[in-house]
């Protein structure tokens, strides 16, 4: 499960943070569509993203609940919302590294402005049509999990 | 004030008495030596020496008396002003050339209720309020240095009712023939009721802006509900129904499938609607900074986002080249242009490939971009309507839209500070003009750091 400065080599991991059940539906069926060997995990909001990424209660069973290769981040959510959750995971030593994708409906300046302040990596903003979301599914399939090539193994899993 | 050499001995009157006493005594002793030539000749001579001096002591008495009755103009005058300011309703003082005060009047005395000791000047300032005493000092210190009349504003206690008010004083200097100051004179007025409407008006203004502030924030909350809790619950609406007509479309019949595709193509129309309202409203409580923008950079950005879409249409589209730099915002532009530009594109005749110009005329201080086609045109009566939100003139059937578009153009031309007008004929074409203002400082903007702008502005667009 190593990469040598290489894109993966194996299914990549990609945890996704959302909490509108529509949304969580439509964005596995456009990885099933788009036929992605990808394992997806979803957390179905803030604070069960933070559970999954910092390894609380029965996700600290890392063969189970991997760390993913990449974080799709919904930004509105009750209680806790990606913002939060992205400054959390951009201030651990060891989940810094994970690329961050939010996948939002929010084109709002401000969204945009607080994200990148916080560490994004991407601000993608969700298409309306399912077309146009397959359409993004797939770029994000073919830039950060084909072309890009991702941090040493190590600095990801010392956790 | 006292008058100099009142009390001295005129030498006039001292010269008189002796004439009168020399003509006397040579009345008295004219008997006596009224024989001999040479005592008469010598008696002519005290004659003339006695009448002239009696005639020096008569024009330097009439002098002396009039020099007295000058003294006595002066001293009714002042007695007079006094008495004049004595009846005025503002404080009047005056002060002695080194600034010391040397009178008040009457209102002053009773207004701060500062009785003065037998003869003197009252403690005015005691009737100041202690934190007004130091600006007020230094000012009237330095308008005794330049000689200039000054103002000031201070609160004086008012004996009435024991509560300080705010005047505003003024002092000029008295100069004399030659010049110097003579004297200051100063008055001053109660403004407390200009004061505290005038603060009442701030703190209302205060409010007002605060309420507007708290109106712009609820308006931003809202635009920003708007675009996400719309926005999910449509795609889940067209994402499924999407889905349905792709796998399995072959089980429906004919007619479910149209109803299928009717979903679609509303949930898209209603996507878009969402887009273009966002828009218009976000427009609506835009803080627009004017800068100086390079219309060439615009129309660089916006041909881009049109290249597919004219290659689809067969459109020829030609910019012209010597397009000025505009004062105005390059978001806003690009918005107005690229929204002038999808309409030249979509209100096109059938079977006519489009033309499209981007042309410039200059005027004074000011520069039209006018963008014409060789579309379907607009009858004049309608040259209102199109501006309005959701008025539109095809049905969505005919030329799909939102009835948005042109009322985001004006709406955003609005704000640059420029104006939009719009010429057609049915079955021709329309051409509609953008005037804007070529230097931000004439849309009555300030522009600080102009060269800096541009340079930025073309770096970063």
């Amino acid at each position: 499960m190593r990469n040598n400065g290489k894109s993966l080599d194996r299914a990549a991991h990609i945890l996704l943070i959302e909490d509108n059940r529509m949304d969580i539906e439509l964005t596995l069926d456009a990885f099933r569509e788009r036929r992605l060997q990808n394992e997806i995990h979803v957390a179905t909001g803030g604070q069960q993203g933070l559970d999954y990424l910092f390894g609380h209660g029965k996700h600290c069973d890392r063969e189970a609940y991997p760390l993913p290769d990449l974080i799709l981040l919904d930004l509105k959510m009750p209680v806790i919302d990606g913002h939060e959750v992205l400054r959390q995971i951009k201030h651990d030593e060891h989940l810094k590294t994970i690329p961050v994708i939010v996948l939002t409906s929010s084109q709002e300046e401000v969204d945009r402005a607080i994200s990148y302040a916080n560490g994004a990596n991407s601000y993608l903003v969700k298409p309306v049509s399912f077309e146009g979301f397959m359409g993004v599914v797939q770029q994000i399939d073919s830039y950060w999990l084909t072309l890009n090539v991702p941090p040493p193994f190590e600095y990801t899993t010392q956790k | 004030m006292s008058v100099a050499g009142k009390n001295r001995l005129e030498p006039g009157l001292v010269v008189s008495a002796v004439g009168t006493i020399l003509v006397a005594a040579i009345w008295a002793g004219r008997d006596v030596t009224s024989n001999g030539t040479r005592e008469s000749a010598y008696l002519w001579i005290v004659w003339l020496v006695a009448c002239a001096m009696i005639a020096i002591a008569l024009l330097s008495f009439r002098r002396f008396s009039r020099q007295e009755s000058r003294v006595r103009v002066v001293e009714e005058s002042e007695a007079g002003l006094r008495q004049l300011a004595d009846a005025m309703p503002q404080l009047v003082w005056t002060a002695r050339p080194d600034g010391t005060r040397d009178y008040l009047n009457q209102r002053w005395i009773q207004y701060a209720g500062i009785a003065p000791a037998q003869g003197d000047t009252p403690d005015w300032k005691r009737a100041v309020y202690p934190a007004d005493i130091g600006a007020y000092e230094q000012a009237w210190r330095s308008a005794l240095e330049t000689g200039e009349a000054f103002d000031a504003e201070y609160r004086i206690l008012r004996a009435r009712d024991n509560s300080y008010r705010w005047h505003l004083m003024r002092a000029e200097p008295i100069r004399d023939a030659k010049g110097q100051i003579t004297r200051w004179v100063g008055a001053s007025t109660d403004i407390e009721d200009q004061k505290s409407a005038e603060y009442l008006l701030n703190s209302l203004n205060l409010e007002l802006k605060e309420d507007v502030r708290d109106r712009i924030r609820q308006l931003e909350a809202f635009s920003y509900s708007v675009s996400h809790d719309l926005r999910a619950p449509l795609r889940a609406i067209s994402g499924f129904a999407e889905i349905l007509v792709k796998r399995h479309g072959t089980s429906l019949n004919p007619q479910g499938r149209h109803y299928l595709e009717n979903i679609v193509d509303a949930s898209r129309h209603m996507g878009a609607l969402i887009d273009d309202l966002l828009d218009y409203s976000r427009l609506g409580h835009k803080a627009i900074t004017l800068k100086p923008v390079d219309l060439h950079a615009v129309f660089s950005d916006v041909m881009l986002s049109f290249e597919s879409k004219a290659a689809e249409s067969g459109a020829d589209i030609q910019v012209s080249d010597t397009l000025p730099v505009a004062s105005g915002d390059h978001t806003l532009l690009t918005q107005i242009f690229t929204n002038l530009l999808d309409n030249a594109l979509k209100y096109r005749r059938r079977n006519v490939a489009p033309i499209i110009r981007i042309s410039c005329t200059s005027a004074e201080s000011s520069v039209i971009v006018s963008v014409s086609d060789n579309g379907i045109g607009i009858a004049e009566r309608n040259f209102e309507r199109i501006f309005k939100v959701f008025d539109r003139l095809h049905s969505d059937d005919e030329f799909p839209g939102t009835g948005i578009g042109l009322a985001v153009v004006r709406r955003a031309i609005d704000l640059i500070g420029g104006t939009i007008s719009v010429e057609s004929q049915v079955g021709i074409g329309s051409t509609f003009h953008v005037r804007l203002a070529i230097r931000a400082t004439d849309a009555g903007c300030d522009l600080p750091q102009l060269a800096l702008a541009v340079s930025a502005e073309r770096a970063n667009p």
